[in-house]
């Protein structure tokens, strides 16, 4: 009863592959959006490594036994992380935005510049 | 904590919208809520600046509770800074930013690096004495009203984290919020100028 | 012992504090910092003078053992990288401030002096983390702070770069936290020392998976090949300073990360196969993307990852010379990175962008100038008697003394790769250093030398050819460095050391 079921794995599972296919995209809102779930994703895999998480942490269930501190405590600092990022990477997105009336992620000019150069001289 | 005290008329000057405010022996000594709110989203509203105005101080209570329970309860100098920033957060939804800063005690930075240098500091001192990094020493005391009371040198390490959290959740509010509000303004009026141009056909081809 | 280990990182922090404080007074703040970053200097040596006969020293805090504390390490390995990183990190902290003086910089030096000195605790916790989530943090903390240095003075090109920069760290460090996670459910212990003990007794497959995945986490912060392509988008984008202390650290902590776990961790599992295939597609790859760029920073950019390529190569070799050869070569690069983006730096005075297609003639226009770049340059193509020579011989040794088809397929890519290093650097040569200089160039410079800026631009100079004179001194000590960093391949290759240093009783 108190094992992870397989409902929080198949979570995880879905963070994940939302998580990537959303960071693929071009709108930089959805990346955002896609690196969250990502971090969530990862805490609770953090999570899963605990037999027994569903028991209260360090103050003791009903038999006095109680969950691994670690992992929470890890999944704890990586929100932290993860939280502080996200809120920058926010304001760039936010920035981008402002700079370009889209909040597409643009092209580098350098880059296509030398992609051109494989393509054909002039065949005119 | 006063928070709608001497700072507040400071920060009214410009923004003092509409009359006069009433002066001499006319003016209140403290006004119980702000007359210079701008809410940073939609109408200002009554409800929220009287619900901020009384939970504020409730919440600055809960958070100091939390940091000193922090040593062996749930709690702690990260989650008690935390709930102490959600009262300034509150406060600046519910007045805008102009409140925001009025209500700030010094610049969040200067709150940042000072709890920086309590949190290293108290990470380094044990090794100056010989002990390993962030070792803790415990006192315990009888204290007349509280009881026996007991003190963990590592008590100061949260209250070092509290501070930081407080400092860098009021410098990204104070950052992103007030300062991307004033940016934003500005770029509206920078579209609105270039639409101008080109509905004229001055821009350049 | 225990305070040496934790001056590195807790003074930078204690001294982000103060300078965040001195906002109002930059010659305070720049004076604070630098005194700071010298403070981890004299440390570091201390550290590599305690360390260089090969023993390791843990320190637990909090006094907690070893298994659940947190646990700081030392070993050669650290200490020499440490002292490297903090040398370079002090000069190019001068440079910075010369150009803050001379004011042709639009950073804010306010923000600059805190963020700078965060991001040099995140690297020496890097180097000296003893536990897999510490490293996780140092390189987190690290990385934030790298995320914000590359927006200073933003415009419209760097915020798309740091936009693309922080969203690949990011998922590199997502990545990384997963692995920490399965690492935990293996083994119940996220301490490198436990860990590694432990992982003997789980199946061979898992712990196969386990190396790739900290290889992929670390990969892409060290931009190795199939995971380069944010590397030259991002960092020659970024102001000088900030690009030269990434180009020269930053890959290097994320080569750092490799050795330790693919050592300690995994030593006994052989993904030297992959590896070596890695190294391969590293040097050629990135050095044929180098040759067909136009502008000098994206040059470099591209040869910085084509040269991790010679440093994965070593890895791949799997032996005691292989390692030594890397570690000599992870010191030459960061020398040598690090001048040759600062010399790109001064590049910018003159005509305000790299790019090749305007500028001629810049013998003329600063003689010193062209030294600066020449030296630092043949260094990077590993021409004798530059310490990038020294390195590349003692890869090639190692990796003849292995031998194998594969390996002498990576010998000959490495080959290769220098001369095509080579040919890159005769173009960025022949096209910007040679020739009659442009007229604005001239201008440029005369306008300069009128300037009231004058002791500023001097020291940026001055730090520019200390750089130089540090690459140089990195070939005269060839000697001694080798014997580090064969003392060094040891421990790590052995492990027994730091099992035994962080774990005096032996695993729980």
């Amino acid at each position: 009863m108190s094992t992870p079921g397989l409902l929080l794995v198949a979570a995880v599972a879905v963070l994940y592959s939302g998580g990537f296919y959303l960071l693929l995209q071009r709108s930089l809102m959805r990346v955002v959006f896609g690196i969250i779930m990502l971090g969530h994703a990862a805490n609770l895999s953090l999570m899963l490594t605990d037999e027994a998480i569903t028991l209260p942490p360090l103050l003791g269930g009903p038999n006095g036994e109680i969950s691994d501190p670690l992992p929470q405590a890890m999944a704890l600092t990586a929100i932290v992380i993860t939280f502080g990022v996200t809120t920058f990477l926010l304001a760039l997105a936010y920035r981008v935005w402002l700079g370009d009336n889209n909040d597409e992620v643009p092209d580098d000019l350098e880059d296509r510049r030398i992609g051109r150069l494989s393509e054909p001289e002039d065949s005119s | 904590m006063n928070i709608d005290g001497e700072r507040q008329r400071e920060s009214r000057g410009p923004e003092g919208s509409g009359g006069a405010p009433p002066e001499g022996w006319e003016a209140p000594r403290e006004r119980w809520l702000s007359t210079v709110v701008r809410p940073a989203f939609g109408p200002r509203s009554v409800l929220l600046e009287v619900a901020a105005r009384l939970l504020i101080p409730a919440i600055l209570v809960l958070s100091v509770f939390l940091l000193v329970s922090g040593h062996d309860k749930p709690g702690g100098g990260f989650a008690g800074g935390l709930v102490a920033s959600m009262a300034y957060v509150l406060r600046y939804v519910a007045g805008g930013r102009h409140e925001l800063a009025a209500g700030m005690p010094t610049r969040p930075e200067r709150v940042l690096a000072l709890g920086m240098l309590v949190a290293c500091g108290t990470a380094v001192l044990p090794l100056l004495f010989g002990a390993p990094l962030l070792k803790t020493f415990s006192y315990e005391a009888a204290l007349p009203v509280f009881g026996d009371v007991k003190f963990a040198s590592f008590l100061v390490f949260e209250i070092g984290v509290f501070l930081i959290v407080v400092g860098l959740v009021l410098s990204v509010v104070s950052a992103l919020g007030a300062r991307m509000e004033a940016e934003e303004e500005e770029a509206k009026a920078g579209r609105e100028r270039a639409r101008r141009l080109r509905r004229t056909g001055g821009g350049p081809r | 012992m225990n305070l040496l280990i934790a001056v590195p990182f807790v003074v930078p922090l204690l001294g982000a504090a103060a300078t965040l404080l001195l906002r109002r007074a930059p010659r305070a703040q720049q004076v604070a910092s630098a005194v700071t970053l010298a403070v981890v200097i004299a440390d570091s040596t201390l550290l590599l003078a305690a360390t260089a006969d090969g023993t390791v020293v843990a320190s637990q805090a909090g006094g907690w053992a070893a298994p659940l504390g947190i646990t700081l390490v030392v070993d050669p390995l650290a200490a020499l990288l440490l002292l490297v990183s903090s040398v370079v990190l002090l000069i190019v902290l001068l440079y910075a401030i010369g150009q803050d003086i001379s004011g042709l910089s639009r950073a804010v030096p306010q923000v600059f002096h805190p963020i700078y000195l965060v991001l040099t605790a995140g690297v020496c916790l890097s180097f000296l983390s003893g536990d897999l989530f510490n490293l996780f943090v140092g390189f987190e903390i690290m990385l934030t702070a790298s995320y914000a240095l590359i927006t200073q003075a933003p415009t419209r090109a760097r915020v798309r770069a740091s936009m693309i920069y922080t969203v690949v760290g990011l998922t590199s460090s997502i990545f990384f936290l997963t692995g920490i996670a399965l690492v935990y459910a293996l083994t119940g212990t996220v301490n490198l020392a436990d860990v590694a003990e432990k992982l003997g007794a789980a199946p061979a497959g898992l712990r196969m998976v386990l190396a790739l995945l900290f290889l992929v986490v670390f990969g892409i912060k060290a931009a190795i090949v199939p995971m380069h392509f944010w590397l030259p988008d991002s960092y020659p984008v970024a102001i000088t300073r900030i690009s030269a202390i990434f180009a020269a650290l930053l890959t290097k902590v994320a080569v750092y990360a490799i050795i330790r776990t693919q050592t300690l961790l995994f030593g006994r599992d052989d993904v030297s196969t992959v590896m070596m295939w890695i190294a391969i597609a590293t040097m050629v790859i990135g050095i044929l993307g180098a040759l067909v760029q136009d502008d000098i920073n994206r040059i470099m950019s591209f040869a910085l990852v084509s040269h991790i390529g010679f440093m994965v190569f070593g890895l791949a070799l799997n032996s005691v010379a292989g390692i030594a050869g890397v570690l000599v070569y992870l010191v030459h690069h960061i020398v040598v990175q690090a001048t040759l983006f600062l010399v790109n730096g001064l590049i910018r005075q003159y005509v305000g962008h790299t790019s090749l297609r305007s500028i001629r003639g810049l013998t003329v226009v600063s003689p010193l100038l062209a030294i600066f770049f020449f030296l630092p340059a043949l260094s990077l193509a590993g021409l004798p008697p530059m310490s990038g020579f020294v390195a590349k011989v003692a890869l090639f040794q190692a990796g003849v003394q292995a031998g194998g088809w594969l390996i002498y397929l990576g010998l000959t890519a490495g080959v290769l790769t220098s001369l095509f290093t080579l040919m890159a650097i005769f173009r960025v040569w022949a096209r910007a250093f040679w020739g009659t200089p442009l007229p604005d160039m001239l201008e440029a410079r005369a306008e300069l030398r009128r300037g009231p800026d004058f002791v500023g631009r001097r020291l940026m100079a001055a730090t520019t050819g200390t750089m130089v004179g540090v690459g140089l001194l990195v070939a005269a000590a060839a000697g001694p460095l080798t014997d580090i960093a064969f003392t060094a391949a040891r421990d790590l290759l052995d492990g027994r050391a730091y099992i035994e240093a962080v774990l005096p009783e032996g695993a729980p």
